[in-house]
């Protein structure tokens, strides 16, 4: 499961979802409001906060596409294996 | 003061021709200098000026097949390829009317267009024709069918020639605007030849130009790209269907010189420049759709120290009302410039009073990029379209409100009725409560504007969720129209008039925000 961090970063760019609905790890993130700049400031956003760089194969549209492929995606990027 | 003659006629090196009509541009550089390159798409294949006027000539005649004729209306959706912009030159040299609608405009609202322009035939992507079929009893074909039938075409087949006159309707652009519904704007060719002329003009589009256009088609100033780059012999880069976290990857590969944008895309330029420095070969960005906030424009200069940042204000009623000339781009902060080149802005107030410099009213425009009002809507045709008792010529009257400084440098300040703007999209209250009684459920909803301490809101009652509104209303209005905050509300005020709900409304959301 994914840290406060992300689930803070997320939510600010989900505006179709209350607060007091939950994140769910196969929620669509774009029927919730993640637009095309949505996608871009996440991307940065996380790049930031996690130090890590979305590139290569591990960066397409899918990658944005539910919580849970989007925080597996940034935990690949953090190990040292990456 | 600025030059404020404007000439339709090409540069001497691509003949000087007197331009009259759109497809009169690509006729006159095919001509002139036919192994230039023309259009680019993010396929990375290309045409010259010459092929490109070729292959119109194709899908011009592929038209007629299909029954177009002169005055009749073609509705095209499509993302930005060569496609689409070939059809924009075919359909209006058979005096038709081409009317490009967004792959992304909801159903609900492609209904309604269909409905209002009343086209002979749609040309849709391959994949979406049988979602399009499913909207209307109106022939939609396949854009793969058109391209194949216009390549098929054998090389040595004459042009078809241009049918156009200079007062044809050349495009209808749908708009939202105060009404429920999307509104077409009436784009004769004459309007728009001059309007590009204009804009090129103070602009400084040159030759050697390459244009970035990731704006959508549809969208006028993407639109205007497609004769902006042509009136020169510029080649137009055409970029749409990647994601946006390419977009500088693909302005430095595009060799792009000229970068059109809205603010959106702007921010986003500007975050990926700063993610990772790049050197580009942009010497300019514009910008239209809203003002550019002040730290984007700063953002855009420290990482883009090459490139002018012009600021401009336009609506598609008249495409484009002020230009900040690009070598005063430091002056007026503020500023969207003065009018374009052989026009006139003139600061009225609500009785018709011309206002002195520095008085806030609302911006009118008189002149040849006037349109030639709204399709199939008189009424609101002559409110906005009004004839100036003094001249006889028609006034737009903008709905914009704003002052002038006395050297005629306008400054935008905002709406005093329901259209707004939100993340560089104009849109309307009634718009966005009409699609909200569409969602099953709601039996009342008012739209509270944005205000400086909070974003747009919506108040439904019904048994509803929050959350369930704001994604069926996702389903119905672009993401920048849909309420950041969804209210379900037990007790909305039922008045006879929908004002005072509003007011009520309003001392219930912000009185308890307080």
């Amino acid at each position: 499961m994914w840290d406060e961090e992300f689930e803070r970063i997320l939510r600010d760019r989900l505006p179709f979802l209350p607060p007091d609905e939950p994140l769910e790890a196969d929620l669509d993130l774009t029927a919730n409001g993640l637009d095309s700049m949505g996608i871009v400031d996440l991307m940065v956003t996380l790049e930031r906060e996690y130090d890590v760089r979305f590139g290569g194969d591990l960066l397409s549209l899918e990658t944005f596409s539910t919580p849970a492929v989007l925080w597996k995606t940034v935990t690949a990027l953090t190990s040292p294996a990456a | 003061m600025h030059a404020s003659t404007v000439t339709t006629d090409l540069p001497d090196e691509l003949g000087g021709t007197h331009i009259t009509t759109v497809p009169g541009f690509l006729d006159a550089v095919a001509e002139a200098a036919p192994g230039r390159p023309a259009l680019r798409d993010s396929a990375g294949e290309g045409w010259t000026y010459g092929e490109y006027a070729r292959v119109v000539s194709g899908y011009a005649a592929w038209l007629t097949e299909q029954g177009v004729r002169h005055g009749d209306r073609v509705l095209v959706r499509l993302p930005n390829t060569r496609d689409m912009v070939a059809l924009l030159f075919a359909v209006t040299r058979l005096g038709a009317v081409f009317v490009p609608v967004n792959p992304a405009m909801k159903d609900y609202h492609l209904v309604s267009v269909v409905g209002d322009c009343e086209p002979v035939l749609v040309v849709a992507d391959d994949r979406a024709v049988t979602a399009v079929q499913k909207l209307t009893d109106v022939p939609v074909r396949a854009v793969g069918a058109a391209r194949e039938a216009a390549q098929a075409r054998p090389a040595g087949a004459p042009p078809v020639p241009n049918a156009a006159a200079p007062g044809d309707v050349a495009v209808l652009i749908y708009t939202s605007g105060s009404t429920a519904a999307p509104k077409g704007v009436v784009c004769p060719h004459a309007q728009m030849v001059f309007a590009a002329s204009s804009v090129g003009q103070v602009l400084g589009y040159r030759g050697d130009d390459v244009v970035f256009c990731r704006l959508p088609l549809p969208f006028d100033y993407g639109l205007y790209q497609v004769l902006l780059a042509c009136r020169v012999g510029a080649e137009l880069f055409l970029s749409g269907s990647e994601p946006d976290y390419t977009l500088l990857e693909r302005i430095v590969e595009s060799g792009a010189t000229i970068v059109p944008l809205v603010p959106a895309l702007a921010s986003m330029v500007s975050w990926l420049a700063e993610r990772e420095p790049t050197p580009t070969k942009v010497r300019m960005f514009t910008s239209t759709g809203a003002a550019l906030p002040q730290s984007t424009i700063d953002a855009l200069r420290t990482h883009f120290s090459d490139a002018a940042v012009v600021r401009m204000y336009g609506i598609t009623e008249c495409k484009r009302v002020t230009v900040m000339p690009p070598d005063e781009e430091l002056e007026r902060p503020g500023s969207v410039g003065p009018a374009i080149p052989g026009t006139t802005v003139t600061i009225m107030a609500e009785d018709g009073t011309v206002l002195p410099p520095g008085e806030i009213g609302e911006i009118t425009v008189t002149g040849p990029n006037v349109m030639a009002g709204y399709w199939n809507a008189p009424e609101v045709t002559a409110r906005t379209y009004r004839t100036d008792p003094a001249t006889g010529r028609t006034r737009l009257h903008t709905g914009d409100w704003g002052s002038m400084d006395a050297d005629g440098y306008v400054y935008f300040d905002g709406r005093r009725d329901d259209l707004f703007k939100r993340n560089g999209v104009r849109m309307s209250t009634i718009e966005i409560e009409a699609a909200a009684m569409d969602v099953p459920g709601i039996r009342a909803a008012c739209v509270l504007l944005p205000t400086d301490t909070r974003d747009l809101v919506i108040c439904v009652s019904g048994d509803v969720r929050p959350g369930f509104v704001l994604r069926e209303l996702a389903k119905r209005l672009e993401t920048a129209k849909v309420p950041a905050t969804c209210h379900v509300i037990e007790d909305f005020p039922l008045t006879a008039n929908g004002k005072n709900a509003r007011k009520v409304l309003l001392e219930l959301i912000d009185g308890t925000a307080k």
